[in-house]
């Protein structure tokens, strides 16, 4: 009678644990309005130039990116990370609140790190060479925005508006306006995506990042109070599975920057071209 | 009534008999063709198609071998579509080449022309990185 008992407690409880196992495993990994995570880990080579004067990164450190890509979604809520890379937490993460989604557009709230930001005297001390225009130069803290993003999804591409204040997460004043246009073309087992840009900054945002103060001229810094102006990009970025967890990722950024910034006297690229290659290994 | 109840035990003893020799050459007929079929070889390389995205088409340049320990006619068929991917006369093995294009896995067969019966499976599994998801989001580079 007893081992009767002991069995039947013994088959309750295996197959409640398998149907809590069944459970668990469609609430956290399949994607549904509830809830969602994913979770990856990049590592990758970049070569990506500063356009700060006399700035370059020559360290191997600073051609290597290793990221963790952390996304959650909960009832509308999103943390989302970028997918191709993540320089910072910061300024890889999004987050928001999805105020509108339907199968062809979507409103969101969106919270993010538009522009990084620089501390001149620790790019001093890391640099192996004398950088004189970075002398004496104030910090510039990261521009984290505010605002709305509507985006347009069109079979493979996709359009997206973002119009952000920067204060009041920033020192930055001003805000910033950034349409991009995606557009993704399966070859095989390839994504090819081909992407454009325009990022548009106010003129309180370009004179935080590329105006010289009273307080910042030197021989070598003039004052420099400029307008709006705005940044072109064009992209190239190509992902392909190497197993059921890894891919491999390469891609290539073509920026352009309007004369406001061009012309500011800590500058002194007028466009760059980004390159990255790695692997992304999804959890 | 004892004889008559000896004589029929004698006949179903004698049944009994003739149904185990019925039975062990059945099982030495199994054995013959398990023994067939465990020199047949039939694999898929490679096994695994991988996409990025479930649901989407997986390709991949796939090898068929195949191997039997007699002459004969063979042809390997898809099994779904039952869609024939080559056929060989009068031969014990070969490989073939083909597209592999599918969403889903996808089964294949080796199949005997001369037996008319089916000699092995093999299988390409499709899997992928990424779960479907209703999210488009997309990132910019840099």
């Amino acid at each position: 009678m007893h081992k009767k008992i002991l069995l039947l407690i013994f088959i309750f409880f295996t197959s409640s644990s398998f149907a809590n196992e069944k459970e668990l495993e469609q609430e956290t990994t399949v994607f549904n309005e509830t809830f969602s995570w994913q979770i990856m880990a990049g590592i990758s080579l970049h070569h990506s130039p500063v356009i700060l004067k006399d700035v370059e990164p020559d360290d191997v450190k600073n051609h290597l990116n290793i990221s963790l890509l952390i996304d959650l979604y909960y009832k509308g809520f999103f943390i989302q990370s970028n997918h191709r890379r993540s320089d910072t937490l910061l300024l890889g993460a999004e987050m928001g609140y999805q105020l509108k989604v339907t199968d062809d557009w979507e409103l969101d709230i969106i919270r993010k790190s538009y522009l990084a930001g620089y501390d001149p005297d620790f790019i001093i001390d890391i640099s192996d060479r004398e950088i004189p225009i970075l002398n004496g130069l104030d910090e510039r803290g990261s521009a984290d925005g505010i605002g709305l993003r509507y985006t347009r999804y069109h079979r493979n591409s996709s359009l997206s508006i973002d119009l952000a204040a920067m204060s009041p997460f920033s020192e930055v004043n001003g805000w910033v306006g950034d349409i991009y246009y995606s557009y993704v073309q399966a070859y095989r087992n390839w994504d090819i995506y081909w992407g454009a840009g325009f990022t548009f900054y106010s003129n309180k945002v370009v004179d935080y990042y590329y105006g010289i103060d009273l307080d910042e001229v030197s021989e070598l810094r003039s004052y420099y109070k400029p307008n709006s102006g705005f940044k072109t990009q064009l992209e190239f970025f190509a992902q392909h599975p190497i197993s059921k967890s890894w891919t491999f990722n390469a891609g290539v950024t073509q920026s352009y920057f309007s004369k406001s910034i061009n012309d500011s006297p800590l500058i002194d690229r007028h466009n760059t071209t980004q390159l990255m290659m790695g692997v992304i290994y999804v959890f | 009534m004892y004889f008559k109840l000896g004589k029929g035990t004698a006949w179903l003893f004698g049944l009994f008999y003739c149904l185990l020799l019925m039975q062990q050459a059945h099982a030495q007929q199994i054995k013959e063709v398990a023994l067939q079929e465990t020199q047949v070889q039939f694999s898929a390389t490679p096994g695994n198609c991988i996409a990025l995205h479930q649901g989407r088409k997986c390709f991949a340049r796939v090898a068929l071998f195949w191997q039997t320990s007699t002459l004969g006619h063979f042809c390997i068929y898809q099994k779904i579509q039952n869609k024939v991917i080559q056929c060989w006369k009068n031969s014990r093995g070969s490989t073939t080449q083909f597209e592999f294009e599918s969403s889903e896995k996808l089964e294949y067969q080796l199949v005997s022309i001369d037996q008319n019966r089916v000699l092995a499976e093999t299988v390409i599994e499709v899997s992928w990185v990424h779960k479907a998801t209703a999210r488009k989001r997309r990132w910019r580079l840099f």
